[in-house]
């Protein structure tokens, strides 16, 4: 694809994105049932010069989000063509427990399961002066490293806000939507954390950091709220009307999408708005290591940041960013996001879930 | 004459640098204890840190144990693992065991071989995934449906945060060893100079000896050095004594001597006096003058004595060297003017010398009588003392007929004479003393011939 108009070709390609997305969903209806890994799609970026290396990588990142970043590289290296496969957090997860052979690089959003497979010995280590700039908070162990910082943000329709003053804060949220039910009945969306392996880490750090999350849940269960598996569905629901708000979108669709909105507003809540990071680790049975960590410095480098910036409207890891509003937390890697990977805690706090929200 | 002896024997290893090598090797030695000390409890601080954390969140872990609907339940606590990440990047392991089931964590986490006694943590290394981790254990009691059900908690963790931990702290136990190991090599260095400061000045003071002091040592001395002392002060006045006798016995001898030799040449002068026979008179003439020279050789014997014992007990004072010229100068002059002998002075005022009176003029006398002896008739001689640097020299210069190609050592030995002076009364112990005056001074005499004809004499003595 000629990425010579791509800024005017945002629109399109997102909603390309939308429907491939949609098309291939994975259901994973019960997270202890012995899931069949399902990968989404496959894409293959053909090397640019003569062919001489491949690199595969395992990823949760829609392509449209990805594919500035692979091609740029490739500008660098043309000799490497890239095999790019896109599962659910969940997938990628079991895929590589089951081998970790199975890719190059592994690239999610779900921090906690990628800290999992790294505190479990799947990760290699990697060192470099690249990755020693980020800051500590966003690289484990020398294998784990995060290379975009995404809000979870809320995101509301203008139109179905009419009227009303918009939520600052998620108490103002819970208030609105108990106040207002006849406005908000079916048409509040979130992620379903049974499915969502993204959505379930940002559930449990909000419940961990605010009694406020269980009363916004509350009330949401109040209005029927619809369940989604993946961003991409929830933001096109809100475009085509049918949602007048969305918790917790992660930042970089939110971003894309909002670029050719006029309707959605993005809310990052003012008690506190978490903030993901993608990361990245070679797994230990890496056919080529060496390229793979070429592709991780470059990702945390200087020219994927100006690419994830410029070109696709995400933010790169940047600590003066996280500094310059209190609201913004960002998770840290570390062992603590192994807790709600428990069995008993995770089955614990889908029960209060699904109480709350009166599944 | 030569004071200095030649060293022959081979020097012992120095006791400086054998105190050196031996301090240098116990700071060595120290340093590595410290090392390994410093290393060993940093590591073992590490590790009951390391312990006390894991213990604290198995403590957490076990505090959230409950039956819930006639289940064992744990519901563990964000922190309970969240602290373990606040140390180190380290990996983190847990299970829940309740009635030897695993009830949840890593089934594969070794358990302890027994159940711990609820009161107490234990700690012990386990492999995990090719990984090897320290893990703490506890058990608890918990009511369940009207029974106690045991349960044990367990939590690991890898130990590079530790290990990192303890090799830093390596590092700088390996620096302060290194550090406390050069400071100490230099307090060594400085301690061994300061010990053995009292030998080197005693040492010094004994070479920085006239040939001829041997007076006891003055320099007080630490208690390990008194028997040397002693030995050194019991030797030199065996030394002196000895010295002593022997000058005694020259002087003695000479002195018994001289007394029938006067008697001879009274009787021999008498008998000259008396004869006529023209041969007669000439041998009795030889006699005289061989009783002379046996007269003279004797007075030298007696002045060599004198000053070789004045030597080791000069009394020194400060002595005008010009005034002490002048004064010998005149003594000789009438003896000079019966040949027409001249004396050409050139003596400066106020040069002075630290010295002893009765050896410089003996000196300056035996000089000045050698220049007159060997002048011929109607000749000059000059005579000047002048200070030249630091020093004071007194020179002489005859012209008399020179030393024939003689060695100056040669001439200062005692009883050696030129080989061209039958003629002229003489001990050959003339420059002897002359030579030994100077170097109990600290000086030194030179006898060198005249550029024409003649002989030059140098006294050179340290100025005052």
């Amino acid at each position: 694809m000629s990425m010579c108009n791509r800024l005017a070709g945002y629109a399109s390609l997102a909603l390309s994105v939308f429907l491939v997305v949609s098309a291939v969903a994975v259901a994973v209806a019960d997270t202890n049932a012995d899931i069949d890994i399902d990968f989404e799609s496959e894409h293959r970026f053909a090397a640019t010069g003569a062919e001489a290396h491949e690199i595969h990588v395992l990823s949760t990142t829609d392509l449209s989000l990805f594919q500035p970043l692979i091609e740029a590289w490739q500008e660098e290296r043309p000799e490497v063509s890239v095999r790019y496969t896109i599962a659910s957090s969940r997938s990628v997860y079991e895929a590589v427990h089951r081998n970790p052979g199975i890719a190059d690089l592994i690239v999610s959003s779900a921090m906690d399961l990628q800290i999992k497979l790294v505190n479990d010995g799947f990760g290699r280590r990697h060192q470099s002066p690249a990755v020693a700039l980020l800051p500590p908070w966003a690289r484990w162990r020398d294998q784990l490293y995060g290379f975009t910082q995404e809000p979870a943000s809320l995101i509301v329709s203008r139109r179905a806000f009419e009227g009303l003053a918009l939520p600052d804060d998620r108490a103002d949220l819970a208030r609105l939507i108990r106040e207002h039910p006849e406005r908000f009945d079916g048409r509040v969306g979130t992620y379903d954390i049974r499915e969502s392996g993204v959505g379930y880490l940002i559930a449990t750090q909000d419940a961990r950091r605010s009694d406020a999350f269980w009363e916004l849940i509350a009330a949401m269960g109040e209005v029927s709220p619809r369940l989604y598996c993946c961003s991409a569905d929830m933001l096109a629901d809100l475009e085509s009307g049918q949602l007048a708000l969305a918790y917790n979108v992660v930042g970089g669709y939110a971003d894309v999408a909002l670029a050719t909105s006029s309707d959605g507003v993005l809310i990052p809540l003012s008690d506190f708005t978490h903030v993901l990071q993608r990361t990245a680790f070679i797994p230990t049975d890496s056919a080529d290591p060496v390229l793979a960590g070429e592709l991780l410095d470059y990702l945390v480098g200087a020219r994927a940041r100006e690419v994830l910036s410029d070109r696709i409207g995400v933010p790169p890891i940047d600590t003066s960013a996280m500094a310059e509003t209190l609201r913004y937390r960002p998770i840290q890697l570390g062992p603590g996001l192994l807790v709600y990977l428990d069995r008993l805690k995770r089955q614990r706090f889908l029960d209060s879930w699904g109480a709350a929200l009166g599944q | 004459m030569n004071p200095r002896r030649t060293p022959t024997r081979k020097p012992a290893r120095s006791i400086a640098r054998l105190l050196l090598i031996e301090l240098v090797a116990i700071a060595a030695l120290l340093s590595a204890l410290l090392y390994v000390a410093v290393k060993a409890s940093s590591h073992q601080a590490a590790e009951s840190t390391h312990d006390g954390l894991l213990a604290a969140s198995a403590e957490a872990i076990a505090e959230r144990l409950a039956a819930d609907e006639g289940e064992l339940v744990v519901d563990i606590p964000y922190g309970a693992l969240a602290m373990l990440g606040a140390v180190s990047d380290d990996s983190v392991f847990y299970r829940v065991i309740a009635d030897g089931e695993t009830l949840t964590g890593y089934h594969e986490l070794l358990a302890p071989s027994e159940r711990p006694n609820p009161a107490e943590t234990v700690f012990y290394s386990a492999e995990l995934e090719g990984q090897s981790v320290r893990v703490a254990a506890l058990s608890r009691r918990v009511a369940l449906a009207g029974r106690t059900v045991p349960a044990e908690v367990l939590v690991a963790q890898t130990r590079e945060g530790q290990q990192a931990i303890v090799s830093s702290a390596a590092e700088r136990a390996a620096l302060i060893g290194i550090g406390s190991f050069a400071l100490a090599g230099v307090l060594c260095a400085i301690a061994v100079r300061r010990a053995i400061a009292p030998l080197r000045r005693v040492a010094h003071s004994v070479e920085r000896r006239g040939p001829a002091d041997l007076r006891p040592l003055r320099e007080p001395l630490p208690r390990e050095l008194e028997p040397l002392g002693n030995a050194l002060d019991g030797f030199m006045a065996r030394l002196d004594s000895a010295l002593e006798r022997t000058e005694t016995l020259i002087a003695e001898t000479a002195h018994h001597v001289r007394t029938p030799l006067a008697v001879l040449r009274t009787r021999a002068e008498t008998a000259l006096r008396r004869t006529e026979d023209v041969e007669m008179r000439s041998t009795l003439r030889d006699l005289v003058r061989a009783v002379d020279a046996s007269a003279r050789s004797a007075d030298q014997l007696l002045e060599h004595a004198m000053v070789g014992h004045r030597s080791e007990r000069m009394t020194l004072e400060l002595l005008d060297m010009g005034r002490l010229t002048n004064e010998v100068v005149e003594r000789y002059r009438p003896v000079a003017e019966l040949r027409d002998v001249v004396f050409d002075c050139e003596i400066e005022a106020g040069v002075e010398v630290t010295g002893d009176r009765v050896q410089l003029e003996t000196a300056l006398r035996n000089l000045i009588d050698n220049a007159v002896k060997y002048s011929p008739a109607e000749t000059h001689i000059d005579v000047s003392a002048a200070r030249r640097l630091d020093e004071v020299v007194v020179y002489i210069r005859d012209r008399g007929r020179g030393l024939d190609g003689a060695e100056q050592q040669a001439l200062t030995e005692r009883y050696k004479r030129g080989s061209n002076v039958e003629d002229v009364v003489g001990s050959g112990l003339g420059l002897a003393i002359v030579e030994q005056v100077a170097t109990a001074h600290a000086g030194r005499v030179s006898v060198t011939p005249a550029e024409d004809s003649g002989t030059q004499v140098e006294l050179c003595l340290p100025a005052a």
